[in-house]
C-alpha cells in the first residue's frame, strides 16, 4: 500500500492565473525517504501543503485531482488524524513558532491531541536533547537564532510523531554542526517513517534518500532513484561548490591596500551581563568580499547591527575610511540588509524605495538615474512599479540590497542573503553584489551558513564564535 | 532585546508548588493589598517580599533590575501626580498650600494656562494628603507587583496556562492569550527594526514629518505582521489547535500547597483587619 498517492494535482492559489502545481502524478511508498528538489517558485512547498490537507482549506485555491493518504482522501480526515498523519516544518520559523517557550512548543501539541502525560514528557526530553535545546527549554522562543527556532519547530512536529513528515527546507537557517546533527536524526529515521524533504542544498541528503523528484514550473520533470539522479547529473545542478568558476575570488580591489574598515575591540551586550560581542578586531580593505560564518546564536547579526548603528556598542572603536563613527547614528557609511528583506521597503513600489534611498546623497536628475541604472543591473526593472512586499523571496532581497545600496554606503553588511535560495537566486544576489564591488567599490560583508561558498567565493571568511571574530582567511593564505 | 518576565530554573521550595496554589496565593494577596489601608502592614509585607525575591534570585540580581527601575518610576509618577493634582484638593476636602498663585501663572504663556486648567484655576499647589495618597497607591502597586513576581519567576508559563486549563478556562482561550503574549514582544521587536533601518535610510522623524514617516513605518511593519500572522493560524491548526483535547488532568495538590494557601489566607486577614 502507498503511503502517499496524488493523482494529476494541480493547484491554484487564490487570485491568482497560473497553476503553481500542474498535474502531478506522485507515489510515495510507507516510509520511503524523498527528496523533492527544484528552483524557487517550483511547487515544492505546494506540493508540502496539498500532502499535509493545508490547501485548500487554509491555504485558499483551487485543487484538481486526489490526494491520497494510507488509501483515503487528505481531506476526509478529521484533524486530530490528519495531523498524527503527516506534519509539515514551514519554512519561516518565526511563523511556526506560536507558544512562548522551547518547552511548551513541543508540550502543547502533544496535549492538543491527548498523549498520555508521562509520553509527553519523555518525548519532549528526547527531542531536546537530540536536538540539542535541552538548555534553550524555558528560553522565550523570541529571543532563540534562527537556527535554534527552526530546530524547535522541526522538533515541535516530531512530537506528535506524525507518520509522514514533510520538512520544507530544515537546513536552510543551520550552521554546519545543527545540519549534521538533523541530518544524522533522519538518518536515524529513516526506514520508520515516510520522509519528504524539500531543500535546495541536495547535496546533503542525496546519499540518504530513496528516490529523487525534481519539479519544474509546477510540473514533475524528474522522478527516479538516487543512482539514476546521480548519472544525469542532478548533483551538479544543486551543487554550491562549482561557484568559484563563476565568481573568481580575486577582485581588481584586492590590489588596494586601502582600509575601509577598522574595528577594533568591540563589545557588545543586550542585558549588561552576557556579552554578545566580546573584543572584536579586523580589517578590511576597499572592495573586499569578505563572509562572516559561524554557529547559530554566534552574534553574527548583532554585529551586523552593531556596525551599522542600530544597536550602539557598549566600547571599541570603528572607523570608516579613518574617521571614527563612534555612536553616530546616520551617514555612518556602513549599511545592513537584514535576515528579513521585508524591513527594508517603505514604499508602494520598488523604485520609489530606491528612488528616496538615492535621493539621499544626490539631486532628483542624478538619483533618477541612478535608481534606473542600479534597478537594471540588478535585473529588477521589470518589476519596478510592483510592490516589494508581492516580490518572490529572492526578489525580495536583491530589491533590500538595491535599496540600502543606493545609499552609497562604503560597506555593505548582507546578513542571510543566501537562506532558503536555490542556486539560480544565488547567483543572482551575488552577480548584484559583484556589481557595486566593481562599478562603486563598495566592501561587501555576507553573513551566512553557507561555509563552503565562502570559502570558495570570499576574499576574507571570518569565524565568529562567542562573540569573538577567528581565523582571518585571505584569498592567497 | 525585548525581555518578558523570564522564569528562574531552580530548585526552591517555591518551585515545587502546584501552579494553582501559587496563582491563588497571588490573587488573595494582591485583593487584600488593593483593598487594605493599613500603610505599616502593607509596607512590612513590601519588605518581606523583598527579602523573598533577593533570596530567590541570589546570583542573579541583574534581572530584578528593570522591575526595579519600573518600581521607582511608576512611585515617581504616582507620589507626584498626587501631591500636585490629588483629586480632593479639587473638592476643598483637604488643605493645599499654593506654590504658584494663579494670578502668576495667568502671566505665563501656554504652560501656565494649561496648568491653571488642569488645577481648575487653583494655580500650582501642593498636598500632604496627597502625597499621603500617593505614597500608599506607589506601596500597594509595588507590593502586588512583587507578589506576582515570584508566582512569574518560579513558574513556568505553560504551567500557568494548563493550571487555568484545570481550573476550567478554555484550552482554546488560553492559547489564544500565550500567542498574544507572544505576538506583542514580536510586533515590538519588528517595529524597532523598521524603525532603526529607516533612521539608516536616512528618514527623519522631526515633528513635521512625523506623521507621514511613522504611518510609513506602522504600514511596513504591519505587512510583515499580517503575513507572519496569517502562516502562525496555519501552524496553529498543524499542532491541533482547534481540537484541543479537554483537560484530562486532575489537579494535585500537596500539603506544600495546602500550606501557602493558608498563608496566604492570614496575610490576607492581617491585612484587612
Amino acid at each position: 500500500m502507498c503511503s502517499v498517492v496524488l493523482k494529476n494535482v494541480s493547484f491554484r492559489y487564490m487570485n491568482q492565473k497560473d497553476f503553481a502545481l500542474k498535474n502531478v502524478n506522485l507515489h510515495i511508498k510507507e516510509n520511503e525517504f524523498v527528496l523533492i528538489l527544484g528552483e524557487s517558485g517550483s511547487g515544492k512547498s505546494t506540493l508540502g501543503y496539498l500532502i499535509c490537507g493545508l490547501a485548500p482549506n487554509l491555504i485558499p485555491g483551487k485543487v484538481r485531482g486526489e490526494i491520497l493518504i494510507d488509501g483515503i482522501d487528505v481531506n476526509s480526515l478529521n484533524k486530530r488524524e490528519l495531523i498524527q498523519k503527516v506534519n509539515m516544518l514551514l519554512q519561516d520559523p518565526d511563523a511556526q513558532l506560536t507558544y512562548l517557550t522551547v518547552e511548551d512548543e513541543l508540550k502543547f501539541p502533544m496535549e492538543n491531541v491527548g498523549v498520555d502525560e508521562e509520553e509527553i514528557k519523555l518525548r519532549t526530553d528526547y527531542l531536546l536533547k537530540k536536538f540539542d535545546l535541552s538548555k534553550l527549554r524555558d528560553t522565550y522562543v523570541f529571543n532563540l537564532s534562527y537556527g535554534q527556532k527552526q530546530r524547535t519547530c522541526i522538533a515541535s512536529i516530531l512530537a506528535l510523531d506524525p507518520k509522514i513528515i514533510i520538512l520544507d527546507e530544515p537546513l536552510s537557517h543551520q550552521d554546519e554542526v545543527a545540519r549534521k546533527r538533523i541530518i544524522d536524526f533522519l538518518k536515524e529515521m529513516k526506514g520508520k517513517r515516510t520522509i519528504i524533504v524539500m531543500e535546495h542544498r541536495a547535496h546533503a541528503l542525496l546519499k540518504l534518500c530513496d528516490r529523487v523528484v525534481v519539479l519544474e514550473k509546477g510540473c514533475v520533470k524528474l522522478n527516479c532513484s538516487v543512482n539514476e539522479a546521480l548519472k544525469v547529473g542532478i548533483a551538479n545542478n544543486f551543487n554550491l561548490n562549482d561557484l568559484t568558476k563563476i565568481f573568481p575570488k580575486r577582485s581588481r580591489f584586492m590590489r588596494s591596500r586601502k582600509a575601509i574598515l577598522v574595528v577594533r575591540d568591540l563589545w557588545f551586550t543586550y542585558d549588561g551581563r552576557n556579552y554578545i560581542l566580546a573584543g572584536v578586531n579586523f580589517k578590511l580593505n576597499k572592495g573586499d568580499l569578505a563572509f562572516i560564518i559561524g554557529p547559530n546564536g554566534a552574534g553574527k547579526s548583532t554585529l551586523g547591527m552593531v556596525l551599522s548603528g542600530m544597536l550602539s556598542p557598549h566600547k571599541g572603536t570603528i572607523l570608516v575610511n579613518g574617521i571614527n563613527i563612534g555612536s553616530r547614528k546616520v551617514n555612518r557609511g556602513i549599511c545592513y540588509v537584514p535576515q528579513n528583506p521585508d524591513l527594508v521597503f517603505l514604499h508602494d513600489t520598488l523604485y520609489e524605495d530606491v528612488l528616496n534611498s538615492a535621493l539621499k546623497s544626490m539631486d532628483l536628475k542624478r538619483g533618477r538615474k541612478f535608481t534606473r541604472e542600479l534597478i537594471k543591473a540588478f535585473n529588477l526593472w521589470h518589476l519596478r512599479n510592483n510592490d516589494p512586499h508581492s516580490l518572490s523571496r529572492g526578489e525580495r532581497v536583491r530589491a533590500a540590497i538595491a535599496i540600502m545600496s543606493a545609499l552609497k554606503p562604503r560597506v555593505l553588511i548582507a546578513d542571510e542573503p543566501f537562506s532558503g535560495q536555490d542556486k539560480r537566486n544565488i547567483i543572482a544576489i551575488m552577480n548584484c553584489l559583484n556589481y557595486l564591488r566593481e562599478r562603486y567599490g563598495i566592501t561587501i560583508i555576507i553573513i551566512t551558513h553557507e561555509a563552503d561558498l565562502a570559502k570558495s567565493i570570499g576574499d576574507k571568511v571570518f569565524l565568529m564564535k562567542n562573540g569573538k571574530l577567528y581565523g582571518e582567511i585571505t584569498c592567497t593564505s | 532585546m525585548y525581555e518578558l518576565v523570564q522564569y528562574l530554573p531552580k530548585v526552591t521550595y517555591l518551585h515545587k508548588l502546584s501552579p494553582i496554589s501559587k496563582l491563588a496565593f497571588a490573587l488573595m494577596l494582591s485583593l487584600s493589598i488593593a483593598l487594605s489601608r493599613n500603610v505599616m502592614r502593607i509596607l512590612s509585607l513590601l519588605i518581606s517580599l523583598t527579602f523573598l525575591l533577593l533570596w530567590l534570585c541570589s546570583g542573579e540580581r541583574n534581572i530584578l533590575k528593570p522591575y526595579l527601575r519600573l518600581i521607582l518610576f511608576s512611585s515617581l509618577i504616582m507620589i507626584t501626580s498626587q501631591s500636585f493634582f490629588y483629586w480632593r484638593i479639587f473638592l476643598d476636602n483637604v488643605g493645599y498650600v499654593t506654590l504658584l498663585a494663579p494670578t502668576t501663572l495667568r502671566k505665563v504663556p501656554i504652560l501656565g494656562h494649561i496648568i491653571l486648567f488642569l488645577t481648575y484655576g487653583k494655580g500650582l499647589v501642593f498636598s500632604y494628603d496627597g502625597l499621603k495618597y500617593g505614597l500608599l497607591v506607589s506601596i500597594k502597586f509595588s507590593s502586588m507587583l512583587l507578589t506576582n513576581l515570584i508566582v512569574l519567576l518560579t513558574t513556568r508559563p505553560g504551567d500557568i496556562a494548563r493550571s487555568l486549563a484545570k481550573l476550567g478556562v478554555p484550552r482554546g482561550l488560553i492559547q489564544l492569550a500565550l500567542i498574544a503574549i507572544k505576538f506583542i514582544p514580536l510586533s515590538i521587536e519588528e517595529f524597532l527594526l523598521t524603525y532603526r533601518i529607516a533612521k539608516m535610510r536616512g528618514m527623519e522623524f522631526k515633528m513635521t514629518k512625523l506623521h507621514k514617516n511613522l504611518s510609513m513605518l506602522l504600514k511596513a511593519s504591519t505587512v510583515s505582521l499580517i503575513r507572519r500572522a496569517k502562516l502562525m493560524a496555519i501552524a496553529l491548526e498543524m499542532k491541533g489547535f482547534s481540537i484541543s483535547a479537554s483537560h484530562y488532568r486532575k489537579i494535585a495538590l500537596k500539603k506544600g500547597d495546602l500550606m501557602l494557601v493558608l498563608f496566604a489566607i492570614a496575610v490576607s486577614t492581617l491585612l484587612l483587619i
